[in-house]
């Protein structure tokens, strides 16, 4: 077996280890530690006998350990239960609600990798100039800043005072969603020809994503900047330098592939970091995405609905590790030759 | 002739002796305002009352979403409570508990790292497998999640973020731990025989000690914003109780009415959080052993 697929091989096993423990884990949160989750299900109001009467019903009054089979089947084949509230199956909810987030998440986590990248590179080239260092200080001070309470001070300045942008929602009341395509409403516009939905998806696109790349922004430009400028320190740099290679041409043929390792890492754990901080942002916003509806299950104690999201949240942050992993073979042909 | 006199008016250029004095009284000066930060957020949690002379809890429906003014800082809320008060009494919970939470994950973390860099293969294995669970989940929803099993409330809070914190500590502890462990004079207490806690409490942890404080200052930053944001979503403090998430969460019914309802309670959230990244910047540089 050649290296590649035995590299390939081992970091699949690994994901599928992870993502059985994950599962178990939130089996483990959605039935083991509530400490009565039938009564949940059953509302406040029920009775004993009607709360026994749902407990047998969803089966919750089976030892743990059946319960625990019968879920991860269930789970497996791609059923992940029933809500507590809505009483019905958990995935045209979230199959619903997921594009909203994606494009929210992949938006924010775009904008925050290119710009993030290249302020690190400037950074990292002209590290003691005085807006190098104003640039430093302000990207600190985003990670310092509370997500929620960000996306709240951007609603009040530039909807609600200046009405430069929307207040909340992905499209206006105006505004007819596009033909479902993908569910990304700016995607779907775009390939149905309707150019005002797509303006107007993108228009409200712009807080939410801002929200999250405050937030996230000095870290990808922190993370970039330090791998530029070990770079920036190595021979072939100044072998370059010598040659008289212009510096644009040094930094993005010369140093940026050299420096992606790191970043990519960084930029695999934000992806997760993004799911669920995007949580606290579309409940600010009434985005209609996984977080809304995570919002609305914490209201009413939905277990099996926030376990549901819990999973699909933590699956994708697997999967995008899972692709970093696979990709440093493909960035970095050391790591191929190893 | 001429140039010696014209030299000798000009005040000296400040030699390097005397750059260096400078540059040592500025760092005097400086290092004292870290200590001087904690002490105010300390002085704030224990005794609130030093800034905020209302008590946070008094109704007043009469002057209800009344404009930050003289008497009342940031104006009043919904109930026609002192939002200011509520702010200063809330520094108690939010950062008091994420204090709590990262002091608590540091210790377990540092115990199950000693133990997986001294103890057994098993004990490592053991350990380490864990944290790779813990560390599979994004931290925030993880921390939902467990918030959400165990019901809402302060305690919830403490726990849940406690178990998503841990693990980082035990790996950054194992992994300072096993190249200790090469070093000459831990050999040394090897080879006189003394026991392995010893080595681990008395020869170890002194020199993990100035990193351990430095990211536990920074964390103790990333931990007030994970409380707030949990407490925001409901699965914090339960009213009346004034934590600074919760004040944010009930101030978004009314953020059109009353902007400073929701908007000055995240000034105390984001001045907490800077102070501890900043302090834990300053303690990073003392460990690093660079020039202040």
């Amino acid at each position: 077996m050649t290296f590649t697929a035995q590299f390939v091989a081992r970091r699949l096993g690994a994901a599928v280890l992870v993502l059985l423990v994950v599962i178990s884990g939130t089996f483990l949160l959605s039935h083991a530690i509530p400490a009565d989750p039938a009564r949940a299900a059953a509302g406040l109001h029920a009775g004993q006998a009607q709360v026994q009467a749902v407990a047998h019903q969803l089966g919750l009054d089976q030892p743990l350990w059946n319960q625990y089979l019968t879920y991860m089947g269930d789970v497996l084949r791609g059923n992940l239960g029933i809500s507590y509230v809505s009483r019905t199956s958990i995935e045209p909810q979230l199959a619903a609600a997921l594009p909203a987030t994606l494009e929210l998440v992949l938006c924010s986590f775009l904008v925050c990798a290119i710009f993030g990248v290249i302020a690190g590179m400037a950074q990292a080239w002209w590290p003691r100039k005085a807006g190098t260092r104003l640039l430093r200080g302000t990207s600190i001070l985003g990670t310092a800043l509370p997500v929620f309470w960000f996306a709240i001070i951007l609603q009040l300045v530039f909807a609600a005072r200046l009405n430069w942008f929307p207040i909340e929602g992905r499209l206006g009341a105006d505004t007819l969603p596009p033909p479902h395509l993908t569910g990304f409403y700016t995607v779907d516009a775009l390939l149905s020809g309707q150019w005002s939905a797509f303006g107007d998806a993108v228009i409200h696109l712009v807080l939410p994503v801002l929200s999250l790349v405050a937030w996230m922004f000095a870290l990808t430009s922190r993370v970039a900047e330090r791998s530029f400028a070990t770079e920036l320190t190595r021979p072939y740099v100044q072998t370059a330098v010598a040659r008289g290679v212009s510096s644009s041409r040094l930094l993005w043929r010369h140093v940026l592939r050299n420096a992606l390792n790191p970043i990519i890492t960084m930029l695999g754990l934000q992806f997760g970091w993004l799911l669920a901080g995007t949580i606290l942002v579309e409940v600010v916003f009434s985005w209609g995405g996984l977080g809304s509806v995570m919002y609305t299950a914490l209201q009413n104690f939905d277990y099996p609905m926030i376990e549901a999201i819990t999973l699909v949240i933590t699956v994708a942050f697997v999967v995008v590790n899972l692709v970093v992993d696979l990709l440093y073979p493909v960035v970095d042909p050391r790591i191929r030759r190893q | 002739m001429a140039i010696v006199a014209v030299e000798a008016a000009q005040p000296a250029p400040p030699g390097p002796a005397q750059v260096a004095a400078r540059r040592g009284r500025v760092a005097r000066v400086t290092r004292w305002w870290p200590a001087l930060l904690i002490g105010i957020w300390l002085l704030l949690i224990v005794f609130p009352q030093v800034l905020a002379h209302q008590n946070p809890y008094t109704l007043n429906p009469v002057n209800a979403l009344a404009a930050p003014g003289a008497k009342h800082w940031f104006g009043t809320d919904e109930a026609g409570r002192d939002v200011f008060a509520r702010c200063v009494y809330g520094i108690r919970y939010s950062v008091g508990i994420s204090i709590a939470v990262v002091l608590i994950a540091a210790v377990i973390g540092a115990a199950l790292g000693g133990l997986a860099g001294l103890g057994s293969k098993i004990a490592d294995n053991l350990v380490m497998r864990t944290t790779d669970i813990f560390l599979a989940f994004p931290y925030m929803i993880l921390a939902i999640a467990i918030a959400a099993a165990e019901g809402p409330g302060l305690t919830t809070v403490l726990i849940a973020l406690t178990a998503v914190w841990w693990p980082s500590y035990a790996r950054l502890v194992r992994g300072q731990l096993l190249a200790l462990r090469e070093q000459p004079f831990i050999e040394g207490a090897r080879a006189v025989n003394t026991p392995l806690h010893r080595i681990f409490l008395r020869h170890m942890l002194p020199h993990l000690a100035p990193q351990l404080y430095a990211r536990i200052a920074i964390d103790i930053g990333y931990a007030i914003l994970a409380m707030t944001g949990l407490s925001f979503l409901g699965l914090g403090a339960q009213p009346p109780t004034p934590e600074l998430g919760a004040i944010i969460a009930d101030a978004r019914n009314y953020t059109l009415q009353a902007w400073w309802y929701a908007t000055l309670p995240g000034l105390f959230i984001l001045a907490a959080v800077v102070s501890a990244i900043v302090i834990g910047n300053r303690l990073e540089r003392v460990a690093g052993g660079s020039p202040a």
